[in-house]
């Protein structure tokens, strides 16, 4: 006696496998492919029964290998029974491979795993299913090993009258003429044929071929577009939604939800969390309070470190932090022009990076702690409602929450664009949303030139920028770039509690990338500035003499307008080659936080990220949106256009509170 | 039920809207899309299927994952007619 165990995936056949068979068992290969075959054997009331484990499949389509095994074992092999295994728990998911098994088989014991589960969602009634189905269900726990005895007991004595899967009479009319045919031909199971040849199965059509049987492949052809005539659908879509109304009516036939409408913790989570109206002051308001955790736990370590690096002015004088005192040491074997660039550049330069460290890892902790609770998943879909509302929908919007990670990827992404437009529209956009670096950058400066209430600040650019992107992204598809949109749908991750080594891992995994850029590129970049501000020879470090000094008198008068000081302009100039330069290059110029605080008026320093925001985005953005639109004139546009929007926010900003008089 | 879940995609509902106007499981929506995806009306657009990303230095970075977008093939619009 052959039994066959089929079922969907992760519904714990392995466990109703391995309660059958114990150690009776061997594993291999089917014939051909390295899809695992289980194989074992057990003995019921002194029967012999061999068991084979089948792949797990949801249906038993010609489109995947599992799939075609498993429909190949049943129809070659023929087996004497077929247990279907079903988490019952998720029992309308499970029934649509059920409808199929039916076609190829009429011994089929429908075991329903998981079942203590499924009790505390709905009452399934058992009997009324096996009387429907006219077949025996057995209710087990696998793995408390609950169902195994009637199981067996149901494999030795089971009864079987199976309901076949009826089509409607129009459809049922079609099967029978070609099954009448393929019954001649020696096919076996004959209906199960005569619909997947009237379906187009490659597979069965394959085999008709093969037997020579020519007619009852164009007879099966006329049919199948008698059938799409009358529904007016395609062939597959009508047969297989029929096939899913059949497993959907048995589903509501026999199982009834315990608690109202079956809403889950998630779905009550949703309700609220996705809400056309509430959801996205939620979206904001998780945001504030995320930054408020950054800066509150942050601030103590980012004041140690870099009291650690660069000490503090006290009333009693200067407290040498570790720059100075390594400069003053190195100074006893070695000239002075290196003891500074060593200290003063590099030094200084690892400071800078490892004082916003504690913001960076807490930002990744907080996003971490957001994307491993789904709520992330969530927020993809509020963009979509927000830009479906504004006129700009489709696949677009996922390049542009790619952005927030970092531009270039985000770019590249929008290669999954067909629509041309669709796509110069999301690249043109990609640049405006602040990635990863830039919010960084924020972040430092937020909490340098508002420690009162630096997450007000950040939380404010973050929601200028997506207003931003809205906006031009309506003007956008409106105007110059009118696209066709790509319909698409978001499958969201059920809410969970994320665990401590799930966050931790992912904040690494994202410092890290941070990190090591930092820690080449910037410290990189503090080399270059020092030598800029220490050249020519014999000119004091960074005083106008100094070639950086020349630029910034040179420049200054361009930054009036906007509040933006020379040392400002030179950051940002270093900032086209990676956002998070701007904070080094404030640092080899101060040498201090309190420092750079000095240099600005709070007016100044949000004009000053305001004007970061927007302006250029970094090389290897815009080499990206050169390579993606292989377009100068394109990659233009997208310089000017970051470059109006932060001259048109700094210069407004800046004007109108310096007309106001306050904090100029 | 297929032309159903794909109108439904295509009128910019969320699978839980649509499981609930079809009075159906979510789960076995999720299943009934990944049967979709086989039959060609679907095609997904998961982080670890794709080639840009895959490819991508800043893949660690990334926070594209968690979920799974499906969008509509030439097969899926042409089935639900205009989209």
């Amino acid at each position: 006696m052959i039994v066959a165990l089929a079922g969907n995936p992760n519904t714990g056949k392995s466990t109703i496998f391995n309660a059958l068979t114990g150690m009776k068992q061997h594993v291999g290969n089917w014939p051909g492919v390295t899809v695992e075959k289980k194989e074992g054997e057990m003995e019921i009331n002194g029967t012999r029964v061999k068991v084979v484990d089948l792949p797990g499949t949801y249906s038993l389509t010609a489109y995947s290998l599992e799939e075609i095994i498993t429909r190949n074992f049943i129809i070659e092999e023929k087996p004497d029974i077929i247990v279907d295994i079903i988490d019952a728990s998720n029992l309308e998911r499970n029934l649509y491979l059920l409808t199929e098994l039916l076609e190829l088989h009429s011994k089929i014991i429908v075991v329903l795993n998981m079942f203590d589960e499924a009790q505390k969602k709905y009452n399934i009634d058992v009997d009324l299913m096996s009387k429907i189905l006219g077949l025996p269900v057995v209710p087990a726990v696998g793995i408390r090993g609950k169902g195994i005895d009637e199981l067996k007991e149901k494999i030795l004595r089971g009864k079987f009258n199976p309901k076949k899967v009826e089509y409607p009479e129009d459809v049922e009319k079609r099967i029978e003429k070609i099954e009448e045919k393929i019954k001649k031909l020696g096919l076996e199971p004959a209906r199960w044929y005569a619909i997947k040849v009237i379906e187009n199965d490659v597979e069965v059509v394959k085999k008709i071929k093969d037997k020579g049987a020519r007619d009852i492949l164009h007879l099966a052809e006329h049919l199948r577009h008698e059938i799409e005539d009358i529904y007016g659908d395609d062939i597959e879509s009508v047969m297989t939604s029929f096939r899913y109304s059949f497993a959907h009516g048995l589903f509501h036939e026999v199982a009834e939800p315990i608690n109202v409408g079956g809403v889950t913790i998630t779905d009550m989570l949703d309700h609220v969390i996705t809400h056309k109206i509430f959801g996205i002051p939620i979206f904001l308001a998780i945001m504030y309070l995320s930054f408020q955790f950054v800066f509150l736990v942050a601030a103590p370590f980012q004041d140690a470190i870099d009291l650690l690096f660069n000490g503090k002015d006290a009333a009693g004088g200067h407290i040498p932090g570790l720059v100075d005192l390594s400069y003053n040491w190195m100074l006893t074997f070695m000239p002075d022009w290196l003891s500074s660039f060593i200290n003063h550049g590099m030094l200084r330069g690892l400071g800078a990076v490892l004082t916003f460290t504690p913001v960076i890892m807490l930002l990744f902790l907080i996003l971490s702690f957001l994307e491993d609770s789904g709520y992330l998943a969530r927020v993809a879909f509020l963009m979509d409602s927000v830009m479906k509302k504004m006129g700009l929908e489709g696949r677009g919007i996922i390049p542009l929450m790619l952005g927030f990670g970092c531009n270039v990827p985000a770019v590249m992404a929008t290669r999954t664009l067909k629509d041309e437009n669709e796509r110069k529209l999301s690249i043109a956009l990609n640049p405006l949303i602040p990635c990863g670096a830039r919010i960084q950058v924020f972040a430092f400066l937020s909490s340098i030139f508002f420690p009162s209430n630096p997450a007000l600040v950040l939380w404010s650019l973050l929601i200028l920028s997506m207003v931003v992107v809205f906006f031009l992204g309506y003007i956008y598809s409106k105007t110059i770039f009118r696209g066709k949109s790509e319909p698409f749908v978001l499958e969201l991750p059920p809410y969970r509690m994320p665990t401590m080594k799930g966050i931790s891992i992912h904040m690494w995994e994202k410092s890290e990338g941070f990190l090591r850029k930092a820690g080449t590129i910037i410290v990189g970049a503090a080399a270059i500035i020092w030598i800029f501000a220490a050249l020519p020879w014999g000119v004091e470090y960074g005083s106008p003499d100094s070639y950086i000094g020349m630029f910034a008198q040179w420049i200054a008068p361009i930054g009036t307008a906007f509040g933006l000081t020379p040392e400002a302009i030179i950051s940002l100039i270093f900032g086209f080659f990676a956002k998070e330069v701007v904070i080094d290059v404030l640092y080899v110029l101060f040498g201090s936080k309190d420092a750079i605080l000095a240099s600005m008026t709070w007016a100044q320093a949000y004009s000053f990220m305001l004007f970061m925001l927007f302006y250029t985005p970094c090389v290897a953005t815009l080499a990206a949106v050169y390579n993606e639109t292989k377009s100068k004139k394109f990659t233009l546009f997208v310089i000017l256009e970051g470059f109006f929007l932060a001259a048109l926010f700094s210069f407004t900003f800046y004007t109108i509170f310096t007309l106001l008089g306050v904090g100029a | 039920m297929i032309k159903k879940v794909l109108r439904g995609i295509c009128e910019g509902k969320t699978l839980a809207e649509i499981a609930e106007e079809m009075d159906m499981e979510y789960s076995a929506l999720i299943a009934m899309l990944e049967h979709m995806v086989k039959m060609g009306y679907l095609v997904r657009g998961k982080k670890e299927n794709n080639e840009i990303c895959s490819t991508c230095p800043l893949q660690k970075v990334c926070s594209e994952r968690n979920y799974t977008v499906y969008f509509l093939t030439e097969k899926g619009k042409k089935l639900v007619g205009s989209c």
